[in-house]
């Protein structure tokens, strides 16, 4: 991401405001968009649905602060790993989300807005995908130093 | 590994692992593959520098995770000097040292046993080969087998661009493996990589600049950035990356190196350069060339790295982390530093207490390519290996540097071998032609002239030179021979198949003499076996196949209780032989069924001159049967199989099995092309040659010139007579008697049937005797007969045959009867046209010389040309036609050729 880019994120997070009805619409999509996904989910979502911001405003706070924010997000992965989310559900969500965001600040997010979103989106995607994944490494050289 | 996965370097530093990015989706598809048990495993296929590598590594560790055991392989050039070298650490000694046991070690069993040793994991292992277009051929086969059988869970990478050989290319298309190509990473992914590998964002004149060069390459895109940091283009400002003037100049892929390779320092390159001319070397070993600091900060640059290893008690490797820098580093040392590296770590090796015992092939290799000499007894152990899997290059590049260390009758044997098997023959008569002066043994002075007589008979085709140096050796022993006593049955055994070879069955009996007991001791049963090699298909040809099955079946068993090479079979030696009596015995079904399973084994195992074998007999079975689609595509198969390099022995008998699969679907233009490339074919094989005119006689019925078509095949059955290939003889008889000639060949055949003992031979009597008598129920016995033994074609025509004759008498529902079972066996032959059938289905019989005529003018040949031909005036042959014409029921030239079925032919 460019910090211009960082920059659009941020302000335009700032005027989606407290809408719990904009979450209600963003689950609503995932799951006009993946019927199959429901069942991921627990049936009652108000829980989910308060964490929800919460989470996203923190992440989109900490852009400028990527250990921190890879730190939030490999846990969180770690976790979606749990519930069962694969890849193919994060391209899901990422649709799910710009739509929502267009609906809701509708001529105010501009195609400049879309891309920076999705950056924004990629970024912690991997970042959450890296925390869910097995560790890929194995023995390095330096640990095999000779006492 | 450092700094795996794990947090973002601190802002400024650069990851020397970069995250893996952009890859998740193809990630869960290669992952649900590798659960899948229906399927093999993955090809990952990509341009070097994409992260096909990284890919597979991510793989692994899912698939670890997942509780498989996983193992990992690395494939490239220095590792593909020897046989098996790339998978040579994941299996046992014993397998990889294929101990020299005379040759009863071949390469399906040298297969089989690592299948066996990879299978052997707790749970279905999964392997990551690299780079697979640079394997070896022996370990590209063992890979072939385990995907095919599904024992373990192959992920692969492949180079693409790059032409791949047709074994890889074979494997790279089979549907058990899910094929990925990776792409390079769009724009997005690129962003996001940089962002995360270099901790902080980057503004949009930097961003655009990398992203521009690399072109989605990760590889590409990590050694631009750390270019850029170290010239000082790319500079952290305020939490923000900035490039501050123009990128270093990096433009392709091959160049990527260029400039890390001009800052090594001496020691490091010397350490870089050795694990680019050898290969991986084990830790411990490496630890005592270079100091431990060294190795770590090599590490720390991402410029080494070590090699997950599959067992605990194997030694950990460290190789470079790719191959691109690898090949960078090769082309960069000059030949004499090349040599005196790999002698240097030849001793080294040697010296070393950890070293393994599959080093031996190793260092044989290194010191070679150094220009050193090398202890014969690991060029021994490494050539016969090289030999029993079938790598014919290797083994001879070993047996060369054998034979010019210490130059004997074995290494001459060995190297003409080799150079056999590579289509090489005049080198090899020459190199084993001087061999005839060295110092050996019996046993190597045997093996020496069983190996020139092969390269004589099937690559040189001299047979008459084959005989001679055999006779003269078999002579040369006296009736006071005090030497090895099995030395006169082998060399019996050889002059028998230079006979067999040359078509001359009676003359290898003679030779051979009486079946020796098979017991009670061993040393009878070797001779039973020496006299089976040519005893059983002489046997066969000479009349009594139905004797030859059991002394063939003896024979293998026999030899696989004793073990050892015998004589110098094939492993496959004495189920070809089987093969043939079986056949000549008219045991068709049984005779196919075994002849697939051979082919099969022969096509995993990559032995073309088994292949080809095995094709030619599915070929000649088929076109016994009648079934004549089938033998076309096997004829092809074993032209194909033996292309390279061209056995010209056995072309010749599929060029000729290919003609008559052509000609009797009615291709007769391609029955013609390939007759002219039969023709075109030097030297002499006289093994089953008199066949080959049944192509050229088919083609000339085709053609409606029936008599031409008798004298070819008469000419060929008396020189099947004179060699004593008798059951050759009596189907060229058989077909003389389907083209109208059957009085002249059913004495003959009488003799032929009364004298052997093949069913087969019996039948195709009781058919021609029967149509000479015009007896309908004899027709019908012979016909029954033929189906039965599976003879589709000739059954239908016999059966048609009856159906006339029974039509003529009056019965009209019997002869609808047979009409129908005549259909029943000739619908089975796939297309074969028969220029007997169309000519019977008439309501009145044709006479022989109506059936020419009407064959003749429904192609369209004029009646003035069919007088010429047939030495008739024009007058007789158009009465001879208003006869046909009134049988038929027709009254022109066009009805006649839609009621018989055919056309005009090209020469008309």
């Amino acid at each position: 991401m460019t910090p211009e880019q960082i920059e659009l994120v941020q302000s335009s997070m700032q005027e989606l405001g407290a809408g719990d009805d904009v979450v209600r619409r963003f689950y609503d999509r995932v799951f006009e968009l993946a019927p199959e996904t429901r069942s991921l989910f627990p049936d009652d979502m108000e829980e989910l649905r308060t964490g929800f911001l919460a989470t996203l405003t923190e992440l989109v706070a900490s852009l400028h602060e990527l250990p921190d924010l890879a730190l939030q997000s490999r846990a969180l992965g770690a976790r979606h790993r749990g519930y069962g989310v694969q890849a193919s559900h994060y391209a899901v969500v990422r649709a799910a989300l710009l739509d929502t965001l267009a609906s809701t600040l509708g001529d105010g997010f501009t195609p400049a807005h879309a891309a920076a979103w999705g950056q924004a989106y990629d970024l912690l995607a991997e970042v959450m995908q890296q925390g869910a994944a097995a560790s890929a490494g194995g023995p390095s050289i330096a640990s095999r130093r000779p006492r | 590994m450092a700094a795996v996965g794990g947090s973002p370097g601190p802002a400024g530093a650069v990851l020397d692992r970069w995250p893996f990015v952009g890859r998740r989706l193809e990630l869960d598809s290669a992952l649900a593959t590798v659960r899948d048990p229906a399927h093999s495993g993955v090809l990952v296929a990509g341009a070097p520098g994409l992260g096909k590598t990284r890919f597979a590594q991510e793989l692994l560790a899912e698939a670890a995770a997942d509780g498989r055991p996983t193992a990992s392989a690395l494939a490239s050039a220095t590792v593909a000097t020897v046989p098996l070298g790339a998978l040579a650490h994941l299996l046992p000694t014993s397998v990889v040292l294929a101990e020299g046991d005379g040759g009863s070690l071949h390469a399906v069993r040298l297969l089989a046993l690592a299948r066996e040793a990879l299978a052997d994991a707790d749970g279905r292992l999964v392997l990551h080969v690299d780079d697979a277009h640079l394997l070896d051929a022996v370990s590209l086969t063992l890979l072939s087998q385990v995907v095919q059988d599904g024992s373990v869970s192959v992920v692969m990478t492949v180079r693409s661009g790059e032409p791949l050989p047709d074994a890889l290319d074979a494997l790279c298309r089979s549907d058990r493996l899910l094929r990925l190509d990776l792409a390079p990473l769009d724009p997005g992914s690129v962003d996001t990589l940089l962002h995360l590998a270099l901790g902080a964002p980057l503004d949009g004149r930097a961003a655009r600049a990398v992203t521009e060069v690399a072109a989605g390459n990760p590889l590409f895109l990590r050694e631009l950035v750390r270019a850029g940091i170290d010239s000082g283009a790319l500079t952290l400002v305020d939490g923000v990356w900035r490039l501050d003037g123009v990128l270093p100049p990096v433009r392709r892929v091959a160049e990527l190196y260029d400039g890390r390779l001009a800052a090594l320092d001496d020691e490091s390159r010397r350490l870089l350069e050795l694990l680019a001319v050898v290969g991986p070397v084990p830790l411990d070993l490496l630890a005592q060339i270079a100091p431990f600091d060294l190795l770590e900060r090599l590490e720390a640059e991402g410029v080494i790295e070590l090699e997950p290893t599959a067992r605990p008690d194997e030694p950990e490797l460290v190789r470079l982390s790719h191959p691109l820098f690898a090949e960078s580093l090769r082309a960069g040392v000059p030949s004499l530093r090349w040599r005196s590296i790999l002698a240097q770590h030849a001793d080294r090796v040697e010296g070393w207490p950890g070293r393994r015992p599959d080093d031996a092939l190793r260092i044989a290799s290194w010191r070679l390519d150094a220009g050193q000499p090398v202890d014969p007894a690991v060029l021994a152990s490494a050539a016969h290996l090289a030999r029993v899997s079938l790598d014919s290059a290797l083994a001879l590049r070993l047996a060369e540097a054998w034979h010019r260390s210490e130059p004997t009758m074995t290494t001459a044997a060995l190297c003409g071998e080799a150079l056999f098997e590579l289509g090489r023959w005049d080198e090899a008569e020459a190199v084993m032609h001087d061999g005839t002066s060295l110092p050996g043994d019996d046993p190597a002075r045997l093996k020496l002239g069983h190996v020139r007589t092969t390269n004589l008979l099937l690559g040189l085709l001299r047979p008459d030179d084959a005989r001679e140096s055999a006779r003269t050796e078999l002579e040369a022993l006296g009736a006071d021979w005090t030497g090895d006593p099995l030395t006169p049955a082998e060399l019996r055994s050889r002059v028998a198949i230079v006979e067999l070879f040359a078509g001359r069955p009676d003359d290898a009996l003679a030779v051979l003499g009486e079946l020796p007991p098979p017991g009670p001791d061993e040393h009878d049963a070797r001779c039973y076996v020496l006299w089976a090699i040519a005893g059983v298909q002489a046997l066969a040809l000479a009349g009594r196949p139905v004797a030859a099955v059991e002394v063939a079946r003896t024979a293998m068993a026999l030899h696989e209780r004793i073990g050892g090479g015998i004589g110098f079979t094939y492993h496959y030696a004495h189920r070809i032989a089987l093969l043939l009596a079986l056949q000549e015995a008219g045991e068709l079904t049984e005779a196919a069924a075994s002849a697939h399973e051979g082919f099969a084994a022969a096509v995993q195992v990559g032995s073309s001159l088994g292949q080809t074998w095995y094709a030619l007999e599915l070929g000649r079975n088929a076109l016994v049967r009648g079934t004549a689609a089938s033998a076309q595509r096997w004829f092809r198969e074993a032209l194909s199989a033996s292309a390279s390099p061209g056995w010209p022995g056995q072309r010749a008998l599929a060029l000729s099995g290919l003609a008559a699969g052509n000609a009797l679907v009615g291709d007769l233009d391609g029955a013609r092309a390939t007759v002219e490339r039969l023709t075109a074919l030097p030297g002499r094989f006289g093994f089953l040659e008199p066949e080959r005119a049944v192509g050229e006689a088919t083609l000339l019925a085709a053609e409606g010139r029936l008599a031409d078509a008798r004298a070819v095949l008469l000419a060929a059955a008396a020189r099947a007579a004179d060699g004593g290939q008798r059951t050759v003889e009596a189907r060229l008889c058989h077909e003389v008697a389907r083209l109208g000639g059957e009085r002249d060949v059913v004495e003959r055949m009488a003799r032929l049937a009364r004298d052997g003992d093949s069913p087969l031979v019996e039948a195709r009597h009781d058919h021609v005797a029967a149509a000479v008598a015009r007896d309908a129920d004899a027709l019908v016995a012979a016909a029954e007969r033929l189906e039965a033994l599976g003879c589709l074609l000739v059954a239908g025509e016999a059966y048609a045959s009856a159906a006339d004759l029974v039509r003529a008498a009056g019965d009209q529902r019997a002869a609808n009867g047979l009409s129908v079972r005549a259909t029943a066996c000739l619908d089975q032959c796939e297309g074969a046209r028969s220029p007997v059938r169309i000519t019977t289905d008439a309501v009145v019989p044709l006479t022989a010389r109506e059936r020419e005529i009407a064959l003749l003018a429904a192609s369209g040949v004029q009646s003035k040309e069919i007088a010429e031909r047939l030495y008739l005036s024009v007058r007789t042959v158009n009465n001879h036609l208003q006869n046909v014409y009134t049988k038929l029921g027709v009254s022109s030239r066009a009805e006649l050729a839609g009621v018989l079925d055919r056309g005009p032919t090209d020469d008309g």
